[in-house]
């Protein structure tokens, strides 16, 4: 555990002397990825404008019903999350699992609509090399998906941690909810770039 | 369950829900009869997704209680990433 972290966890936060929550190494990652999904986003839209029309017409195939309530079960399970992280801090573990088990299961749900949506695709004949258009809607998303799949595993992690986790372990979850958070703020912006700018 | 209305994470999760709905309706049709044009519509949603993501960042990820070059670094991202996505958007 980081000194720093394991000072902020334990002082009220109204007080809080300007740390980072978690470990430095952990935001150095999440920063490198959200540059790199940045980078993704403006190649997207370079290249939506080269192809406008096909673009569009591609996108009016999605489904934007799975998309926006996908982005719902992202933004819950993050306030779960949050509230897990708290709990951990007063040291009310039994809440933090509980929370830590809605926002499992908030993330499995966005991995079974988002394999729903792929059978679909799949059985409609669209594949990554069917266009431009669904070349980056299956590589993002599938990118996307796989950073889903490690977060649920990092919340696996949390839940086997959380019956003998005292409050000043609290930079270990602090650490592991940076990470989900930044897999739903990926989304924030995959959902709107890819079902809905036109 | 008093602890779910008292924590902070709440009403910043019930305006990041309520801006989704927001988006979702100015992004499909319904902002097409009500005159809005597409191209604002859609970069309403965009810029709509980036106040969501600095929300996230701040709220839930705390870079508010942050060193200031952390939260530097995050709202230079968000900063840098809007202004590349308007400008690619409108100029291309």
């Amino acid at each position: 555990m980081n000194e720093r972290a394991a000072v902020a966890s334990s002082v009220a936060p109204g007080r809080l002397a300007k740390v980072l929550p978690g470990e430095e190494g952990v935001w150095i990652l999440v920063l490198g990825d959200m540059i790199v999904f940045g980078l993704f986003f403006i190649t997207y839209l370079y290249y939506r404008a080269q192809e406008a029309d096909l673009f569009d017409r591609s996108q009016a195939l999605l489904n934007r019903d799975f998309g926006v309530i996908n982005t719902l079960l992202l933004l819950t399970s993050s306030w779960f999350v949050v509230m897990a992280v708290e709990a951990v801090r007063e040291g009310r573990n039994r809440r933090a699992k509980t929370l830590l088990r809605l926002a499992f299961l908030c993330g499995a749900g966005f991995c079974g609509i988002k394999a729903l949506e792929y059978t679909q695709k799949f059985r409609e004949g669209l594949t990554l090399v069917t266009n431009d258009f669904f070349m980056y809607y299956f590589m993002y998303t599938g990118i996307h998906v796989l950073h889903v799949a490690i977060g649920l595993g990092v919340l696996i992690f949390l839940m086997h941690k959380i019956d003998a986790a005292r409050p000043q372990d609290a930079p270990v979850f602090e650490s592991g909810a940076t990470f989900w958070h930044m897999v739903d703020l990926l989304w924030i912006m995959l959902f709107p770039l890819l079902y809905l700018v036109r | 369950m008093e602890w779910l209305i008292r924590s902070k994470a709440t009403p910043i999760w019930a305006l990041l829900f309520a801006a989704t709905c927001m988006s979702w309706a100015l992004g499909t049709c319904r902002a097409a009869r009500s005159g809005v044009s597409l191209e604002l519509a859609s970069i309403a949603v965009m810029l709509i997704a980036m106040i969501k993501i600095r929300f996230v960042l701040i709220h839930f990820m705390e870079l508010k209680h942050a060193p200031w070059i952390w939260r530097g670094l995050f709202e230079a991202w968000v900063a840098c990433v809007s202004i590349a996505l308007v400008t690619t958007y409108l100029l291309i």
